[in-house]
């Protein structure tokens, strides 16, 4: 039997022969075989019969097909592109923004820069107008002439160090008082270089007179001053407006934050991370709410006027339900009824029991958040057998309305003054 | 760039474009050789999904997971590879899409074409065993199914000639031959087992 030849795989070029007929019977045979043998082969012929049949341009849809793969390989990279773009925008972006950030500090000093630099600019002028006026004089030596002209031209050059310095961003509160220490320095000598007559040294005098003014404005300018981006702690203190008496737990807080301070026993407050032209409410109840725009880290006492329209609508809800309201621990029943129930309670005790010493007693305990006493104490040391008839008459009445704040029920101490008298 | 890749068309065989995207994980060579069999995968999509759009997108797809798949896994024919990925990704469509097809012809073991194929390195005194098995199995096949195997096998013929020869219809000559081989192989499984 002769040798097979060695299969060989026909290419799709071939497939696509034999789908159009172009093979001789022999190579469709060939092709026909490897169809048999080979399932790969099989489905591309079967394929391209059937896109034969639907008479779909096989040329055509190759091309887009290439054109997509391509555009798919490409894609990835383009994608890889932008990464390296968007890494070194950010970084741009870091980069600025900190240079931003380090500048928008810096505003105080920044600012006081430009006043150096405009007074030092009539001073150098000035310099040259020394010059300018000592070139005339027949009596000033050649050697003097020269000394102020390279005064002038030290002067333009310091100034123009100034400005490189400036765009260098130099602490310019130093520039300031270098800027115009150079100044003083050059025009100081000026009238003992120049042994000139009098207009040249006066105008000399004003001129160094200038740079010393320049000085003093450049130190003032480049003090500490509150800029819009300093934080700051802000103390101030609520007072009633009318006697003046310090308004103690009120809420202090700042518009567009969530943290608030309550005023201390003296009424004072601190507020922390203050920026300036902030605005600052104070509210409390029995108040007319109060907005105050911050300009500086020290204010002065914030003064409140009462408000009775806000009293008379406090709302008093049932237990369990919250409301934004706050309620102050009393007697369900109210302070007035409860004051006569004590009396009485106390008043019963004495009469039946005559023989007990007569007293007050100052009673401390708590009301827990469910309306129950406890932590019962003898605040004034009186008469145990008194303070426990005291815990007594609390306890037989025991209904309280639980204080809470903004719609938080709240434990709260009390201290009542029974006496037994 | 683009030289480049020109003359990888032309020089680097499969193995070796997978090995270098294996190794660089370069789509552009991925691509090239993609386009090599694109032809191919595009007929086998067609084939099975029958639609022109499907069957491109298909073609994308099958990339995007040889993109994926070629890190990973080692292959040593590509092309069957990529046919049977091909294939299978339109199967699965298919099976999503909830389309019954036949799987007539679908999977259709190729041992027999192997075996004869590869029957010239077996023993003589085997081959001649076989041969004679051969001819029995012949004779259990349908006079169709026998006619069209001993002429497409035996002479050599091309679907077109045994047509013309015998007034069959092209299609049933093709399908007399798969049936008839399919009898044949296992017929003669049969014989050797038994």
């Amino acid at each position: 039997m002769a040798k097979q030849k060695k299969y060989n795989e026909p290419t799709i070029d071939e497939l696509n022969k034999y789908v159009a007929g172009e093979l001789l019977p022999k190579e469709q045979h060939q092709i026909e075989k490897s169809a048999l043998q080979n399932q790969q082969i099989e489905d591309t012929l079967e394929g391209l019969e059937q896109l034969k049949n639907a008479s779909i341009d096989q040329q055509a849809v190759s091309d887009e097909l290439r054109q997509r793969l391509q555009k798919r390989v490409e894609t990835k990279e383009r994608k890889l592109l932008p990464f390296y773009y968007a890494s070194a925008a950010a970084v741009v972006l870091a980069v600025g923004l900190s240079w931003w950030m380090v500048r928008e500090q810096e505003v105080p000093t920044t600012v006081s820069a430009p006043v150096t630099k405009e007074k030092a600019k009539p001073m150098s002028e000035t310099a040259k107008q020394t010059a300018i006026v000592s070139a005339p004089e027949k009596e000033i030596t050649k050697t003097s002439r020269i000394a102020s002209t390279q005064l002038v031209v030290k002067a333009r050059k310091k100034r123009q160090e100034s400005v490189i310095a400036l765009a260098q961003e130099v602490p310019a509160a130093d520039l300031a008082i270098e800027s115009s220490k150079t100044e003083e320095l050059q025009v100081a000598p000026l009238p003992v270089a120049v042994s000139t007559p009098q207009p040249v040294g006066t105008i000399a005098k004003i001129a160094s007179e200038n740079t010393r003014v320049a000085r003093v404005e450049a130190l003032k300018a480049s003090a500490p001053t509150l800029s819009d981006e300093t934080l700051f702690a802000l103390r101030g203190q609520v007072l009633d407006a009318i006697d003046q008496k310090a308004l103690v737990g009120r809420s202090v807080a700042l518009i567009g934050q969530t943290q608030a301070v309550l005023t201390d026993s003296n009424g004072n407050f601190i507020l922390r991370n203050v920026r300036k032209n902030s605005q600052l409410t104070v509210n409390s109840t029995g108040y007319q709410p109060a907005q105050i725009t911050i300009k500086d880290s020290t204010i002065s006492p914030i003064l409140m006027l009462e408000d009775k329209q806000v009293l008379s609508e406090v709302v008093i809800v049932d237990y369990g339900k919250t409301a934004n309201v706050s309620q102050k621990l009393a007697p369900k029943s109210g302070w007035k009824a409860y004051n006569d129930y004590l009396k009485t309670s106390a008043q019963t005790f004495i009469t039946n029991n005559p023989q007990v010493p007569r007293g007050r007693v100052a009673l401390g305990f708590t009301v827990n958040t469910a309306g129950e006493l406890m932590n019962f104490e003898n605040k004034n040391k009186a008469n145990p057998l008194l303070f426990e008839e005291a815990v007594r008459i609390v306890k037989e009445r025991e209904k309280w309305a639980v204080s809470y704040k903004k719609g938080k029920l709240q434990a709260e101490k009390i201290r009542l003054v029974i006496s037994f008298e | 760039m683009f030289l480049k890749i020109l003359r990888r068309k032309t020089n680097l065989t499969d193995a070796e474009y997978l090995s270098a995207y294996q190794r660089t994980g370069d789509l552009e060579g991925l691509g090239a050789l993609y386009e090599r069999h694109i032809d191919m995968v595009f007929a086998v999509c067609f084939k099975y999904l029958r639609d022109e759009d499907r069957a491109k997108d298909a073609v994308m797809e099958v990339f995007e997971q040889l993109v994926t798949d070629l890190k990973i896994v080692q292959i040593q024919n590509f092309k069957s590879w990529l046919h049977s990925v091909a294939r299978n990704f339109c199967l699965m469509q298919l099976r999503q899409k909830k389309v019954t097809m036949s799987d007539d012809g679908i999977f259709e073991d190729e041992a027999y074409e192997s075996f004869i194929a590869q029957s010239p390195e077996k023993e003589d005194w085997e081959i001649e065993h076989q041969l004679a098995d051969l001819g029995d199995c012949m004779q259990t096949l349908a006079h169709e199914q026998r006619q069209s195997v001993e002429l497409f096998y035996f002479q050599q013929l091309c679907y077109q000639q045994i047509a013309a020869q015998t007034g069959f219809a092209i299609s049933r000559v093709k399908s007399y031959i798969q049936n008839g081989k399919r009898n044949l192989k296992l017929c003669m499984e049969g014989k050797k087992h038994g």
